[in-house]
């Protein structure tokens, strides 16, 4: 069994009540094979991970900061609500992406994901509890504690690793 | 009469023609992750943040331990500095380090320097929005 990995809440400094974000970092596979360190959001209201759909692409003079992640995906158009009821169809690009935590590099994850291309790519990447990420990985938010005083996400990894060789045919 | 050829003008030695001026951030970034950490290149801790820590720490019903401690006033730390930026960051046990802050010079830090695992440095969006 891999061991519990712990992610430690961040409270924003001088609010009362104190509020809390759930962040974590994940290592998304890029198209050239290397891991790229991202900071996502947990969000439990989400269904679905959100990523910007510039930080997925290849990195051009346009978008600097492209990270060229290992993404297959599909466009859909879906009718969004906006806050004033209004609906407006938009183009979203459905797909996954290949993830891992930085303490456990032999645990590799499939994880649907939604490539908002009306995202800026300064906007926080969200982890949704859905899809494969319920089946993989068990999440937990943990009280404030000695060893982390805001609070923690605990996760636990649920499947199997990769294995070192490919198997026998 | 003898002809004495002229010696071709002698061309300038890579070395002597001053290299284009490296802004200050790449010549950091470059000098961080070729390993040489300074202390100044950690973000610095303001009286007032560790006073609000102290202040945190002092509702909760138990005492927290020396890293859990650290670890919250380097949260705090970040969010003093850099709350409304994305950032290229890394936290360790000395303090939180940043290698780039906003597009603008992340774009070309990602451009000349390969970023990835390896280097610990996390792409970090803002934590107001």
């Amino acid at each position: 069994m891999p061991p519990t990995l712990t992610f430690p809440i961040v409270a924003l400094p001088g609010q009362s009540p104190v509020r809390k974000r759930v962040p974590l970092v994940l290592e998304l596979r890029t198209r050239r094979g290397l891991w790229v360190a991202v900071n996502f959001r947990l969000d439990t209201g989400a269904e679905l991970c959100l990523v910007p759909l510039a930080l997925a692409a290849p990195r051009t003079p346009a978008n600097p900061v492209g990270r060229d992640l290992a993404t297959d995906t599909t466009v859909r158009r879906v009718a969004r609500t906006l806050a004033d009821g209004r609906t407006e169809l938009v183009d979203l690009q459905f797909g996954t992406f290949t993830a891992r935590f930085p303490h456990l590099p032999r645990f590799v994850f499939t994880w649907e994901c939604v490539f908002d291309p009306a995202l800026a790519p300064t906007a926080t990447a969200l982890l949704g509890i859905g899809g494969r990420v319920l089946s993989d990985v068990a999440l937990a938010l943990c009280d404030p504690s000695r060893e982390h005083p805001a609070g923690a996400l605990a996760v636990d990894v649920l499947v199997s690793p990769v294995p070192l060789f490919p198997p026998a045919v | 009469m003898a002809h004495h050829l002229e010696p071709p003008p002698a061309a300038p030695h890579p070395t002597d023609t001053p290299a284009p001026a490296e802004p200050a951030y790449l010549a950091r970034a470059r000098r961080i992750l070729a390993g040489d950490v300074r202390t100044e290149d950690y973000l610095p801790v303001p009286d007032s943040v560790r006073a609000e820590v102290k202040q945190y720490l002092a509702t909760l019903p138990f005492e927290a331990t020396e890293a859990g401690e650290r670890e919250l006033l380097f949260d705090w730390v970040f969010q003093h500095h850099h709350a409304r930026d994305v950032v290229l960051a890394r936290t360790t046990e000395r303090g939180v380090l940043v290698l780039a802050v906003g597009l603008d010079q992340i774009g070309p830090v990602l451009e000349r320097f390969v970023i990835d695992h390896h280097t610990g440095f996390v792409y970090i969006c803002p934590f107001t929005d």
